[in-house]
């Protein structure tokens, strides 16, 4: 399984947010470093198939991002997403697994156990007006997993969280990155350091560095304040 | 139950969650339930009514009929309802109370004669108003020819009532179903869903449809809702009858020789058509715009300016296309549009070329849905 990135290119008005972007992605971890304003959305946007790059090509083996078949086997947290106030974080659940193509017993089941995964279960029936922050993002995580994704798209998953629940977050995603590929969007370094397999830094559009970082390169953090302070 | 009707039923969830338009909605109901009862209910006080067993209905409509109208609204009652001959004064004041500058305001004067006349001259006045053609003069002398005169009287108060309460009722549905669709599209942006729904496998060509199929039977369901609390009072509380009557019967300044009941079913088919283009069309403002307040401010200025805004008659072309919008067909006016469309060889007059007009604007707004909603993210941000 190889997620491909072919010299892609997204401009807005005058300024180019992702600028001839290439890469692979094979399943594991990867962690996108990189400030804000450097591109990580759009690229993320594009890779799940809701943003067309102005050129270049994305694919799953030679399967369009543009394609049903990618998008059932994609999953994506976006960054800055909303809900439904008057729904309860069961129905979003289960309305989201309409979406991802699953009938209704599998969306059922699937429902109570990553409610029960992400410590919702007690707060399913209640609206998500009612809900803290950090229960909405707990409920966005769930969300991206409802169909088993062997794409895994996540735009700063951990805002919001607690310390407690970053570590929890960091055990599921490093258990689904086993088998799967795993891109995750952060400026938090912490979030991907020691869960990481491979590095994509962005700047501007571009990629600064890539590849699989390693001790002898020093602390991964000191690295990234030097780089983008 | 399959995706595509969970999605479906999610849909029509969201909705129905506008809390505030489901109120209005209700409230809407109420009023027009209040409006079509109140003329049954609220009744002033009671006069005597002179005791006859001569009906008026099936009865010619020459110098006997009228002597009969003039014997039976002399004794002021002739706005009572319980009065048989009521409905029968109604229908004659129409054509004799047209212009106010007739002189044939006073009772005393009314006879078949200057009925017929009268009606005549209302439908000259209209064919003039109107700046007919030729051809289209022709084509109304040739219905009128096989009207056959004297009328034969049938009470079509029933009817004209609820032909009364199209327009009002259409206005405020319009007005609903804005509030409830104007957000149909553009809420999942300013809610920030779009994105979780576009990613997910039946995110985009079934959630389209899914919204489309939905925003259709909501904007049916508030049409139907509108309609029967309209009806429902008339029906419940007058004579079901007027409906085999011929429609000159219920518009005497009309040639059209249908049957009421056939008429009311083009009302009716023109209303819903209505209330389907105005749910085509808040969704296709909600995508534009990705503002709901500017869509639903968008809506209603249509609406405002569909009953307020007039085209004169002199421009030929752009008039009748402003006039054959919903609200303009079902407009409550006794001087019809004569003016006709003539397609694939065949006048046909507003009531045909309105339903098919909408269904190819409706297909157009679809169409222009389908677009807009497929380039929403190929748009630069």
């Amino acid at each position: 399984m190889e997620l491909k990135v072919d010299r892609v290119t997204k401009q807005y008005k005058n300024k180019i947010a992702v600028d001839r972007l290439s890469f692979c992605l094979t399943p594991g971890i990867t962690g996108l470093l990189g400030a804000n304003g450097a591109g990580k959305t759009t690229m993320l946007r594009m890779i799940c198939g809701i943003l067309t790059p102005d050129s270049g090509e994305i694919s799953l083996d030679g399967i369009s991002v543009k394609d049903e078949r990618y998008r059932n086997i994609l999953g994506y947290l976006p960054q800055d997403f909303g809900y439904y106030p008057e729904f309860t974080g069961a129905d979003f659940l289960l309305y989201l697994s309409a979406l991802k193509g699953l009938d209704k017993p599998a969306a059922k089941q699937r429902t109570e156990e990553l409610l029960d995964m992400v410590g919702l279960s007690d707060a399913a029936k209640k609206k998500i007006k009612n809900y803290s922050g950090g229960m909405k993002q707990r409920l966005g995580i769930a969300q991206a997993l409802l169909n088993k994704p062997k794409v895994l798209i996540l735009d700063e998953p951990t805002a919001g969280l607690d310390p407690k629940e970053r570590v929890r977050f960091r055990e599921l995603i490093a258990d689904i990155g086993k088998e799967n590929i795993v891109l995750l969007s952060t400026h938090i370094v912490s979030d991907i350091e020691h869960i990481a397999d491979f590095i994509l830094m962005m700047r501007e559009g571009r990629i600064i560095r890539q590849g699989i970082w390693e001790e002898k390169n020093g602390n991964l953090e000191d690295f990234y304040m030097k780089e983008f302070s | 139950m399959t995706c595509f009707q969970s999605l479906f039923s999610y849909e029509l969830k969201k909705i129905f969650s506008n809390r505030p338009a489901v109120i209005l909605m209700s409230l809407a109901a109420v009023l027009m339930l209040v409006l079509s009862s109140q003329r049954y209910i609220i009744t002033s006080e009671k006069h005597h009514v002179p005791e006859t067993k001569i009906s008026p209905e099936s009865r010619m409509m020459d110098d006997a009929f009228f002597d009969l109208i003039r014997f039976h609204c002399g004794d002021n009652n002739e706005n009572e309802p319980e009065n048989p001959w009521f409905p029968a004064i109604d229908y004659a004041k129409i054509v004799f109370r047209y212009d106010s500058t007739q002189s044939t305001e006073s009772y005393d004067l009314w006879n078949a004669d200057l009925f017929y006349k009268a009606r005549e001259q209302g439908i000259n006045e209209n064919t003039e108003n109107l700046y007919l053609t030729e051809n289209e003069i022709r084509f109304w002398k040739e219905k009128e020819e096989f009207i056959a005169k004297p009328f034969i009287y049938q009470n079509t108060d029933a009817v004209r009532q609820i032909r009364k309460s199209y327009q009002f009722a259409l206005t405020l549905t319009c007005l609903i179903i804005g509030i409830f669709l104007s957000g149909s599209f553009s809420s999942e942006c300013e809610k920030r869903t779009d994105e979780l729904i576009r990613s997910g496998k039946y995110g985009q060509k079934q959630t389209l449809t899914a919204k489309l199929i939905a925003g259709l039977i909501v904007s049916l369901m508030i049409g139907c809702l509108m309609l029967v609390s309209t009806h429902l009072p008339i029906f419940f509380f007058s004579d079901i009858n007027g409906f085999d009557a011929p429609w000159y019967l219920v518009e005497p300044f009309s040639s059209i020789s249908m049957k009421a009941g056939q008429m009311c079913l083009f009302h009716t088919l023109i209303f819903l058509l209505g209330c389907i283009l105005m749910g085509l069309f808040s969704m296709f403002l909600s995508l534009c715009f990705r503002k709901t307040t500017a869509a639903m401010g968008t809506v209603f200025a249509i609406v405002i300016f569909d009953l307020f805004i007039s085209v004169p008659a002199k421009m030929r072309i752009f008039s009748q296309i402003r006039y054959l919008t919903p609200l303009s067909v079902l407009m409550n006016t006794h001087a019809q549009d004569m003016r006709l469309i003539k397609l694939f060889g065949k006048y046909l007059i507003t009531f045909q070329t309105g339903p098919i007009l909408y269904a190819l604007c409706g297909v157009t707004l679809t169409v222009l849905i389908t677009l807009a909603f497929n380039q929403r993210f190929q748009q630069k941000e």
